[in-house]
This record gives C-alpha cells, structure tokens and sequence, in this order.
C-alpha cells in the first residue's frame, strides 16, 4: 500500500484528512476517489494534512489539483497542510505554490490568512 | 548497423553539400533581387521573387536541418519498469483493434499493461477487452457536456487512470513488434528524455505509392535531422513516453491557464461593476465591497499570492455583496410590513418587529440575487474559481489546443527542458488511407493541426526553446505555407505563353549560370541526404499539393470550425473530379497555352525562343508533377493485390541489435 488516507472528525465546519505513505501514480486514484465521495457526502471544506506524506510525483500532484477542483465545485476549500520538504519542492518546481495556498501545519490551516497583505 | 565512422564520414559530405547548394541559392536569389527583376512587369516579378525566396529559405531550413543528423542505435533496456501501452480508437473495426491488442499483449516485456482506449464506448469493444484479458478505458460522467478533445483527451483521460511509468501510445491499426519495448526504453536511462519516438510504417501500402503515403523520407532523414538539434517530433502514435514529463507539463500548463485566467476575469468583472449604479445605500455598498475585494484581490495577484487566497478574497466580497443586497430586500419588505402595521395589522407588526430585530440573520438566510442585480456574470465569479469547470479534467497533460495534439505537446515538453529522441528502427505497422479522398482529408487535417499550433502557439517566440528547436518546429509549419508560392510557380509559365512577359528582365547566360548550379545542387542534396530513400513522389505531391495547402492556411487564419476528422482505415469509393480540379486546370491551362505560344512561334511572332524553351521544359515539369493526382484519382490497385500483415505476427521476437 502505498498511501494511507485517515479522515479525521475535527468536529468543526472543516473535514481533515491526513495522507501518510506515497502519493503518486499508484495511489493517486484511490485518493481522487476518496475525496470525491467526501465532497459528494457534503464535506467540501478539506484540510489535507501532508505531514506523513514522504513522496510525491506529478501524477501525485495531478491528483491534488483535481482534489481541488473537486472541493472548490462545491463551494468549498481544499488546503495543504504540513508539507515536507520533498513535497514543498516538487509543488515549487511545477509552479503549484502559485495555486496552493500551503500552512504550515493544520491549525494554521482552520484560520487561514485572512488577507494577501 | 552502419558503423559510426561511416556515418561521421557521411554526414560531413552532406554538410558540404548543403554548404554548396546553401551558397549558390544564396547567389541565384541576390542576384534575382538585385539585377534581374523585370521592372516592366513587377505584379509579376515580384510575386515571383516572392516564391522563389520561399524556396531558397525552404532549403535553408533543410540544410540546417541536416547538419547535425543521427544515425541511434538502441541500448540496453532498464531491468525492470512498469509500462502501460495505449491503444487509442474511436471508430475504428474491431478486428482492427483486436489485432492491435493481441499483439500488444505478446510484447516482449514483462510489467506491461495494455489498455484499450474506447472513445467510442462500445458495449462490444469491452467485451473484446476483457476476452483478450486486457485493460479497457473510456470516459467517465465527467466527461459529459465538457468538450472531448478527441485523442488527446482520451489519452489525457487514461493517464489519470493508469500508473505505468512508461507510456507506449498506439492508433488502433498500429500492430506493434514484440521488441518495442526492448529497443526504447533504453534511451530514458537519461532521466530528461522524455520520449522516445519510433516510425509509422505502412504495410497496406498499394505498388508504386500512388497516394504518396510513404512517410519514410520523415521517419527516416528528416526526424534523424531534427533528433540532432534535440528536437525529434512527438507524432501521436508509435512512441513511448514517460509519464512523469507528461504530468509536468499539464501542470505547468493548469497553473499558467488558471493565473492567466484569473488576471482576465478580474479585469473583466471590475469593468463590469465599475459601470454598476447605484441608488440606495446598500446597493452602492455592495458595489464598494466588490470593487475593494477585486482590488485587493488584483494585488494579492500582482504580489504573486496563491491563487486560492486570491479566488478567496474574491469569493468573501462577493459574498458580502450578496448579504448587503438581500439586507435591502428585507428592509424592504419590513416597510411593506411596516405600513400594514401602520394601517393596524397587528400580525404585521409582529413579523416587522422580528425581521428588524434579526435583520443580518434573516438577510444571512435570504437567498440573493446580488450577482445579477450587480450585473456580474456568473461565469465570471466560477472562472475564478480555480475549478476549471469548462473542462472535464483540470490536468491535460497532452495538448489539446490544435487538432494534431502532438507536435503542440512535443513541444512543450522542449519548451520545459525535457529532450526527445528519435529511434529509426520500424516497431510499429499500421496502414496508411487506402483511397485518394481518405489520403487528401489527412493532408488537410495535418496541414490544418500545424498551422493551428503555428498560430497559436509560435515556436519562433516560445520561451525555453533552443533557437535551433524553433527552427526545426518553424521549418516544418513553413513548409504548410508553400501552396501559394508553388502556385505562382505553376502560373508563371501560363502566363509567359499567352503574354510574352517573364518575370525575369532577360533569359542571359547570367540567368542560367546562377539558376542551373543552383537548381542541380538542390536536387543532389535532397537526394544525397534521402539516402536512397524515393523522392520524386513527395516531390510531386508537394507541388501538387499547392490547393489543400492553400485551403489549411485560409480555414485557420479565418477561424473556420475544425474538427478532427478520423482519418478512415479502410477504402472509400468514389472518383470525385472535385478533388483535383484546380490541378486538371491547371494542367490543361498549360497544355493549351505552351500550343498557343509554339504556333505563334511558328508563324514568327518575334517571342524570344530561349523564354519560350525555359518555359516549355518548366511546364512540362509542373505537368508531370502534377499528374500524379489525376493518376491518383484513378488508381486501382492490381488485381489480387493484398496488405502483407508484418511477419511478426507469426514469427519470433527481435531482440538482435541492442547494444550492451
């Protein structure tokens, strides 16, 4: 198994969701999957805690993006969270960090910052 | 396998070739401009000029071309790597697909998955995948109502299925070898190559190649040519791909479409509310709430913030602007209520006690109309948000923005630094239009896909390529433009038998001392670098060609519809005349104006005897060009003349040839 995907009760108006393992071509369809069916449960506003993720590739990425427009169809939000090092340059190479607004951890993520000042 | 020593010893007589031709062309055409334009006649000299010019800069690009040709031989594979083969169709038979598969499955490599990519979702065509015990893959729901992108989307579609880190790309008819794999995947041992092209080979092709399909000039010279300056072509089937290139650029592609687009639609909707007016106070607040929230949003943009925190600063005004407007509906209605209580309606006067006491919670509730009233267009505040909600998938790793989606892919992954390498051993056969209508609609649709990319997306300015690479790119869209220069050619004798005019000033020895080296020159390079490869039949077609080269460039640049039009894989009957009317026009036009100007000879008009030998001889050469289509047109094949399936099919698996 490449990825482990925990969704975790924040018991607030956001679903968390903590990825350990390896998001790439291999698992990144049981992650769209996953996301897709929270969404569609009415969980649209997703925190992803990436803190356990230790590698990523692009089809891993493609499946972040398409995570996003999932939730943000829906009105809501998908926000990366604790990303390591490997992680955090990958989504720097392919230009992502102009599209993810990253925290550094999940409870930076559930107050965003409130403006681009 | 030719030794490299002989193909080192080779390539620098071509150079020199194509430095010799190089400099006499250059040498003919200054002369032309310099001291022979006709000036009595410049409507005609200088259209003629014009098209010679062409043709000089034409082989310019070819000699340049050449200059750094490869002859590869494989490498050794990698011992182990995932692969996926796609097989791509939408309508094609299926004893077609099915021979595709089956052979696909008998590849010689182990982690292989063979996919059928059904765009046609046949009930069928699953069934015939699950019988071979191969994957099938058509699209999902999310395909309905958003635009398909024909093979690239089917393709883009599958990727996000699959996981392979190999991807081999097949159309339905192209049966693969059993050691493609074994001669490819040696070359991505360079972690930047990208792909690994290898050439279409047609088995179906009837004697003599009257459609002129034969395509081993560019899978042979021409690719070998362009795989030296590091930019072989991508060309949609017969290649392996690394699918960690591909994903790369479709999301480099997603994040430059998304800040593209957010830049334009802010702009938009701030044109758009900057003209909204108001009359009461909420209104214009709201109006101030989005011009703040599109304000701060636009330099959220500027300051290069995450394009979500700039949709989000836009999504939280426009929601403000929403609340303030359904406050005043409440109000509103409070004071409708308000006067009935007036008037000493007591249940009234209770609903208006409550409404004003909870009005920002009653308006929170209220669904509102604000968008509309603020005159935002809908599609404007969901272009914003990062969703793409006009395509069905936001990662489209293989480019849909022309009808031949591979050149504009290949290169974008050059544009990103990846490289690309051309392998001229055949692994792949398929079949090539069995009829002289089929052949012309895939020269239109190629000749339509270049041109598309050309505009669109223009090499010569494209950031991250080599200035060679957009050489070799521009070469090839250039040479789509040669219909309207190769027309003049073809009516400068037309018009030098009825008229006496020549587009030179006079036919002198300095005509002929400059042309003939030149034009001989020309012909011995493109022969010498063919390599015994035929050349006259794409010589032929080329010049013949001039109507459908003329209509690609004229139904692109006036934005015609074009659609993707699947090239037939089987005979379709019908000698229609209308396809090569402009050609017998021509070639009846100079038949009857060479007899006009030699009987006016005869009878001793004073027309210049070397003019009209010129033109005579430079007639008969557009005439037997020409003809190749009429005899196309009318071709059968011989009877009891059939495809010969690769010997492949039946024999054992090629591994020779692979250096260790």
């Amino acid at each position: 198994m490449d990825l482990i995907i925990e969704e975790k009760n924040s018991g607030e108006d956001c679903g968390i969701v903590a990825l350990s393992g390896r998001l790439n071509g291999a698992s990144a369809g049981e992650f769209k999957h996953r996301i897709k069916q929270l969404v569609e449960s009415g969980k649209s506003r997703l925190i992803l805690d990436m803190s356990g993720v230790v590698f990523i590739d692009s089809s891993g990425l493609s499946a972040l993006i398409s995570g996003l427009k999932c939730a943000r169809e829906a009105g809501g939000f998908f926000r990366l969270a604790g990303l390591r090092d490997q992680a955090a340059t990958v989504i720097k190479l392919m230009m992502l960090d102009r599209v993810f607004d990253t925290y550094a951890d999940v409870v930076a993520a559930k107050s965003p910052k409130s403006s681009a000042q | 396998m030719k030794s490299a020593a002989r193909h080192n010893s080779r390539l620098l007589l071509s150079r020199a070739i194509g430095l010799t031709a190089a400099a006499l062309g250059l040498n003919y055409i200054v002369w032309r401009y310099a001291a022979s334009l006709n000036m009595n006649a410049l409507w005609f000299a200088i259209p003629m000029v014009i098209a010679e010019s062409y043709g000089i800069v034409d082989m310019f690009l070819f000699v340049l071309m050449s200059w750094r040709q490869l002859d590869r031989v494989a490498l050794a594979p990698p011992d182990k790597a995932d692969v996926d083969v796609f097989i791509t169709t939408y309508n094609e038979p299926e004893e077609l697909v099915e021979t595709t598969a089956r052979a696909a499955m008998r590849i010689d490599w182990p982690d292989k998955k063979v996919y059928i990519l059904d765009d046609g979702a046949r009930p069928s065509m699953k069934k015939l995948a699950e019988e071979i015990g191969c994957g099938y893959i058509s699209r999902g729901e999310e395909w309905a109502r958003k635009p398909k992108h024909a093979k690239a989307g089917n393709v883009n579609n599958a990727l996000l299925e699959t996981s392979g880190e190999f991807v081999l790309i097949l159309d339905a008819d192209q049966i693969p070898a059993p050691s493609i794999f074994r001669k490819t995947l040696g070359f991505f041992a360079d972690p930047a190559v990208a792909f690994v092209q290898t050439p279409q080979f047609f088995y179906n092709l009837p004697p003599g190649d009257p459609f002129g399909n034969e395509a081993s000039l560019f899978y042979g010279p021409i690719q070998q040519g362009k795989d030296g300056w590091n930019a072989a072509f991508f060309c949609g089937s017969n290649a392996v791909l690394r699918r960690e290139a591909l994903m790369q650029i479709g999301i480099r592609e997603y994040v430059e479409t998304m800040e593209k687009r957010e830049k334009e639609t802010i702009a938009k909707l701030s044109k758009q509310v900057a003209k909204t007016s108001c009359n009461d106070e909420e209104t214009c607040a709201a109006v101030d709430r989005l011009m703040e929230g599109l304000k701060s949003a636009r330099a959220a943009l500027d300051d290069k913030a995450p394009l979500e925190r700039v949709s989000d600063l836009i999504g939280e005004a426009v929601r403000d602007a929403e609340f303030l407007v359904s406050r005043k509906d409440v109000k509103e209605i409070a004071s409708v209520l308000n006067e009935l209580a007036d008037r000493g309606d007591m249940d009234a006067a209770a609903v208006y006690r409550h409404i004003i006491g909870n009005l920002d919670s009653i308006a929170g509730r209220t669904p509102s109309a604000a968008l509309d009233s603020l005159r935002m267009s809908k599609e404007y505040v969901e272009a914003l948000n990062l969703s793409r909600t006009d395509e069905a998938i936001p990662v489209q790793a293989l480019a849909t923005i022309s009808i031949t989606e591979d050149m504009a892919t290949a290169m974008r992954l050059h544009s990103f630094g990846w490289k690309s390498v051309f392998y001229p051993e055949v692994l792949a056969y398929g079949l090539a239009p069995e009829d002289f209508g089929s052949s012309l609609k895939q020269r239109l649709r190629w000749a339509q896909g270049t041109i598309q990319v050309f505009l669109r997306d223009n090499p010569l300015v494209k950031k991250g390529l080599s200035f060679p690479q957009k050489l070799m790119y521009f070469s090839t869209m250039y040479s789509y433009f040669s219909g309207f220069f190769n027309l003049v050619l073809l009516l400068a004798p037309i018009i030098f038998f009825f008229t006496g005019i020549a587009p030179v000033s006079s036919w002198s020895v300095d005509f002929f001392a400059r042309f003939v080296p030149f034009f001989v020159m020309n012909k011995i390079m493109f022969r010498f670098v063919a390599a015994g490869i035929p050349v006259w039949r794409g010589e032929q077609y080329n010049l013949a060609m001039f109507p459908l080269n003329i209509k690609a460039v004229l139904s692109v640049m006036t934005g015609k519809k074009l659609s993707f039009v699947v090239t037939p894989k089987h005979r379709e009957d019908g000698r229609d005349f209308r396809l090569i009317w402009p050609q017998a026009t021509v070639i009846v036009l100079t038949i009857a104006a060479s007899v006009y100007a030699v009987v006016r000879f005869i009878l001793g008009s004073g027309i210049d005897p070397i003019g009209l030998t010129v033109n005579l001889v430079w007639g008969a050469y557009n005439i037997a060009s020409l003809a190749v289509v009429v005899k196309a047109l009318y071709y059968r094949p011989p009877e009891g003349w059939e495809a010969q399936l690769p010997d492949f099919l039946s024999g054992d698996a090629d591994t020779h040839g692979i250096q260790h």
